[in-house]
C-alpha cells in the first residue's frame, strides 16, 4: 500500500472517466509533491478525456442491432423457430441464423436466449 | 422506437398538449430526479427564459402515451444559455455565434425509456435527430454546456467535440462548454452505433400539407 510513497510519490491526481458504452478508466497522476493551481488540474482533467476517447478507434464500439436483427429477434422472443421467422420475413434459415449470430456478437451473449434477454434489458426490442 | 417530432414557431400549436407535456417531464427529470433546483418552479412546469418562439423542440412522442424524450434547440445569434449565463465556461474561445450555429441544451429521456446497459438507444435517438434536424436546415456546429462525460461520448459517435473553455464548477458538479460538428459522417456514424437504419425523424406536421424538413426553419 505504501509501496508509492517509498519511491517518493506522495501526491496525485485521479481523473475517473466513462464512455458511452459504459466503459470506464481513470487516468492517474503522481509526484513527490504536487503544487498546481486550480486551472491546471482543470486542464489536466480535460486532456484526460480526450486521451481517454482516443485510446481506441470508434469502429471498436460495438454498435446496437440493426432493425432486421431486432426483428428476428422479436419474432425469436414471441418462440418462433429460425425456419419459422425466415418464412415470416421471407428470408432464408440460414439468413435468420446469420442474424442471430451477429446479434450475439454484438451484445456479446452466448446462446440465443441470453441474446433475447439482453436485447430487452437494452431496450433494443420491446415486447 | 418512438418517432422524434419538430416542433417549432410555425406548427407548436399542433402539438400544444405535447409541448405540455414536455415542459412537465422536464421538470420531474431536471429539478426533482438530478436536483437543479435553480430550476424549479411552482407550476412545476420547467420553463426557463430560452424558451421562446425561436425554439426548437425535437420531441421523442409515444403514440398513445405521450413525451417520452427530447431536446432543445436555439439560435445562437439570440440570447441563449451558453451566452448569457455561463459565457465564462467559455473563456478561453469564446462562444460561436452564427447563422448556421445553434445552442443544444435539456435532453432527456423518461425513466421509463432508459436502458439499464448503455448506450441507451433513446438518448441515442435524439442524438440522431439532432444531426438529422441540423443537416437537413443547414445547422454546421451546436454548442453544448454538460458534464465532462459528454467529451469522450460525442467523440466516438463522431461529433469532433471542441472544449470552449476548462471546465467549471457550478453546484457541486463540472460543467464544460463545447462545440461539436454536424456532419453526414457524425449522422452516419452515430446512427450506427445506435443502430439505426432509417432516419428517426417523423414527418414535419403543419397545418395542411406536410412540409419537407428542409423548410422547416
Amino acid at each position: 500500500m505504501n509501496e508509492a510513497t517509498d519511491f517518493g510519490l506522495k501526491d496525485g491526481v485521479i481523473v475517473p472517466m466513462h464512455d458511452i458504452s459504459g466503459r470506464q478508466a481513470s487516468l492517474s497522476l503522481a509526484a513527490s509533491s504536487l503544487d498546481l493551481p486550480p486551472s491546471a488540474l482543470k486542464a489536466i482533467h480535460l486532456v484526460s478525456l480526450y486521451a481517454f476517447a482516443s485510446t481506441d478507434d470508434a469502429s471498436t464500439v460495438r454498435p446496437l442491432l440493426s432493425s432486421r436483427e431486432r426483428e428476428v429477434l422479436t419474432w425469436t422472443a414471441q418462440g418462433k423457430s429460425t425456419w419459422d421467422v425466415g418464412q415470416i420475413l421471407g428470408i432464408s434459415q440460414q439468413t435468420v441464423a446469420t442474424h442471430l449470430k451477429n446479434s450475439k456478437f454484438k451484445l456479446d451473449t452466448t446462446t440465443v436466449t441470453h441474446t433475447v434477454v439482453q436485447a430487452l434489458r437494452r431496450r433494443e426490442i420491446e415486447l | 422506437m418512438f418517432p422524434v417530432h419538430v416542433i417549432f414557431s410555425k406548427n407548436r400549436h399542433l402539438y400544444a398538449q405535447e409541448v405540455e407535456q414536455h415542459f412537465r417531464l422536464r421538470h420531474r427529470i431536471f429539478v426533482d430526479e438530478l436536483g437543479w433546483t435553480a430550476l424549479e418552479k411552482p407550476d412545476a412546469r420547467e420553463i426557463d427564459q430560452f424558451d421562446t418562439k425561436h425554439s426548437i423542440y425535437l420531441l421523442g412522442i409515444e403514440p398513445g402515451r405521450g413525451v417520452v424524450a427530447g431536446t432543445r434547440l436555439g439560435p445562437s445569434l439570440l440570447p441563449h444559455l451558453l451566452a448569457d449565463v455561463f459565457p465564462h465556461a467559455a473563456a478561453l474561445r469564446g462562444v460561436p455565434r452564427a447563422p448556421d450555429i445553434y445552442d443544444w441544451t435539456r435532453i432527456f429521456v423518461a425513466p421509463s425509456w432508459r436502458s439499464e446497459i448503455r448506450p441507451c438507444r433513446s438518448a441515442g435517438a435524439i442524438k440522431t435527430a439532432v444531426l438529422e434536424y441540423g443537416l437537413a436546415n443547414g445547422i454546421r456546429q451546436v454548442t453544448g454546456l454538460g458534464e465532462p462525460y459528454w467529451i469522450p461520448a460525442l467523440y466516438k459517435l463522431g461529433w469532433n467535440p471542441r472544449p470552449l473553455g476548462l471546465p467549471i464548477e457550478h453546484e457541486d458538479r463540472l460543467l464544460l462548454a463545447f462545440t461539436c460538428d454536424i456532419t453526414p459522417e457524425a449522422l452516419r456514424q452515430t446512427r450506427r452505433i445506435f443502430g439505426f437504419d432509417e432516419p428517426v425523424l417523423a414527418e414535419l406536421k403543419l397545418a395542411g400539407a406536410p412540409l419537407r424538413q428542409s423548410e422547416a426553419r
